[in-house]
């Protein structure tokens, strides 16, 4: 009794034709002359009913794709060793036709020596150029990595191969040894340079099958990392990432410091001070604020009273700072942004008792009617990057009188 | 473009050919790029990259302030971000089957994702796990996977993450800032050794491996 995978090629070989029809288009309908083959096809599951047409399965089509790429893979390395054989013994021929004196023969061998040199060199260049081609073009996105690095493996068995055919040409050439001048100048005029050219593109082949691979191994070995560090963060929820570094690697953290945001950390303590402050408290743009820190160790929830950080930016104050960014540009010297600010005159100023600022949005509300304008304020404890963070809204009146409002202690 | 460039790199975005295209093709020219950085200079930062210059970012100036507090605050950045983006990555390669990780610029269509995880009992599960851990569980979902994936999406648009290219297919790309997370992962690793990467792959490419 056959095995099942018997079967199954059995069924295949005897419709093959049916199954190419199937293979190049994407439905086929049952006639009369398919109908018995589509039904060993169905009853074996090599192809499934779409309404009243067949296609192949997606594992079958799979199957003989990858199939039907293998001839296309060990192409042209054969005959290449066919052809340097085939020169050898005419080389051989060559040397025995001088040693004899058969000027005839001879010079009838050289021709078709001649001839036989430039077809190994089409040949060789050719299959070269087909590996070179494949492995610098076909790498692919990496969904398959396993086929990947299985096609950049027979790549290199490949150039082996060709390498290997290579060595036996300068074997051949070895046989000049009695009739130097005679193969010496077929081989020079018909192989040298050419090969050179061929030998050239067999090291980039190498260099890029080389690349291919480390890059599968690269991707393979990111993939795992992140999913391991996925399954650390599953399995330890009350991990934390390490805060206590040396301070060379501490830099390394600093450089990866994105949203560092344009913060004015003034003293407004200081009279001076407090009162260029003032001009950064209302033209601030609202997303300069700092990211809080408001979330319990270990967990990604948010507290329940938090309110969400403000991202307005209304028009006056992005007008302001496209001035300030166009100044600090324009500018040939380091220019502070503060004093920037103090120069350009001021609005309602708005200080906290406690000490400085950290971060200032800007006007969040404009009330036309009643002439009221609305700025958010961040403050920060002084000193204490980690303290609370509150939020006041500030409003201010058409007659300048101002009324403040704390809308969140994070 | 000056002005966009600098604005959006003091708001704290990642500049990258998904997320602002035009932007980033500025910076890709060396004198905008050496203005920029000039400018950065002066007010006490500098111009970062992702080490394949995926993206760039607005980092601390290397003379600015105590180190100690730029790691502090990178660090609080790290925790906020890290479980969130790591699970959100982890997730799409199992539903897409992915055997690679996100990079930038990689397509997230969401009805395909959808559909995948619709069909899947495992995949919801862990889905619903990983909106408990991101705390949104019970935000206005209605139990539909696709409101779930939705929400997803959304919180990682809003970290930066990934962009909507495609409003009326709903495909998301992610974006350069991907990048950013793997060097900081790569960083932990270096430091913590979390994850043993023990070699993959066939005992061919092994064997192979010996060749280099």
């Amino acid at each position: 009794m056959s095995s099942p995978v018997e079967e199954v090629l059995a069924v295949l070989h005897a419709n093959r034709k049916l199954v190419s029809e199937l293979f190049a288009s994407s439905l086929v309908e049952p006639t009369l002359e398919n109908q018995k083959g589509i039904e060993e096809l169905h009853r074996l599951m090599l192809v499934v009913r779409k309404g009243q047409a067949y296609s192949l399965h997606s594992e079958v089509r799979s199957m003989l794709s990858h199939a039907t790429r293998k001839p296309e893979l060990y192409r042209v390395d054969a005959n290449i060793a066919a052809h340097v054989d085939l020169l050898r013994e005419m080389a051989e021929a060559l040397v025995s036709a001088c040693l004899s004196g058969d000027h005839e023969r001879r010079d009838s061998i050289s021709d078709e020596l001649r001839f036989k040199a430039d077809a190994i060199v089409d040949a060789v260049d050719g299959e070269v150029r087909h590996v070179l081609n494949n492995v610098e073009n076909h790498f692919g996105r990496a969904t398959a990595l396993d086929q990947r690095e299985r096609e950049n493996l027979e790549y290199l068995e490949r150039v082996a191969r060709i390498i290997q055919a290579l060595d036996g040409l300068d074997s051949v050439r070895d046989l000049d040894e009695d009739v130097p001048q005679l193969l010496d100048d077929i081989f020079e005029s018909h192989l040298g340079a050419a090969l050179a050219e061929v030998r050239q593109r067999l090291f980039d082949a190498i260099e890029g099958i080389k690349k291919n691979l480390f890059k599968v191994r690269a991707i393979r070995r990111d993939a795992q990392l992140v999913r391991g560090i996925a399954r650390h963060l599953r399995r330890n929820p009350q991990w934390q990432p390490p805060s206590d570094l040396p301070e060379l690697e501490a830099l390394l953290w600093a450089r990866l410091a994105p949203r560092q945001a344009f913060i004015a950390t003034p003293d407004l303590s200081d009279e001076d001070t407090a009162r260029w402050a003032s001009e950064i408290v209302a033209k601030l743009p609202a997303r300069t604020i700092a990211v809080r820190d408001t979330r319990e160790a270990g967990k990604l929830s948010r507290r329940d009273n938090e309110r969400a950080v403000v991202r307005v930016m209304p028009r006056p104050h992005q007008i302001g700072v496209d001035r300030f960014v166009r100044a600090a540009h324009a500018s040939g010297t380091p220019i502070s942004a503060l004093r920037w600010w103090q120069a350009e005159g001021g609005e309602q100023f708005v200080r906290d008792a406690r000490g400085w600022i950290y971060a200032v949005l800007g006007r969040v509300a404009h009330y036309e009617g009643r002439g009221d304008t609305t700025f958010r304020v961040v403050f920060k404890e002084r000193r204490s990057l980690c303290g609370p963070i509150v939020i006041q809204d500030v409003i201010v009146s058409k007659s300048g009188k101002r009324e403040t409002r704390t809308t969140a202690v994070a | 473009m000056f002005e966009h460039v600098a604005q959006s790199l003091l708001s704290g975005n990642f500049i990258c050919r998904v997320s602002d295209p035009d932007a980033y093709c500025w910076l890709e020219t060396d004198d905008n790029r050496t203005a920029m950085t000039d400018w950065l200079s002066k007010i006490g930062r500098q111009l970062a990259a992702t080490s394949g210059t995926e993206a760039y970012f607005c980092a601390v100036g290397p003379g600015i302030g105590p180190v100690r507090d730029a790691v502090r605050r990178t660090m609080a950045l790290v925790r906020d971000e890290l479980r969130p983006a790591v699970g959100f990555v982890d997730q799409c390669m199992r539903v897409l089957h992915l055997e690679a990780r996100l990079e930038p610029g990689d397509e997230l269509p969401l009805n395909a994702i959808v559909q995948v995880v619709a069909s899947n009992v495992a995949l919801q599960e862990d889905l619903s796990r990983y909106l408990l851990d991101l705390g949104r569980a019970g935000q206005g979902t209605d139990g539909r996977v696709r409101t779930q994936v939705l929400k997803i999406f959304s919180h990682m648009e809003s970290l930066g993450y990934v962009v909507k290219t495609n409003e009326q297919l709903e495909i998301y790309r992610a974006t350069g800032k991907m990048r950013w997370l793997y060097e900081a992962i790569e960083f932990i690793q270096s430091a913590e050794k979390l994850v043993d990467l023990a070699p993959e792959g066939s005992a061919k490419a092994r064997a192979a491996g010996g060749l280099f």
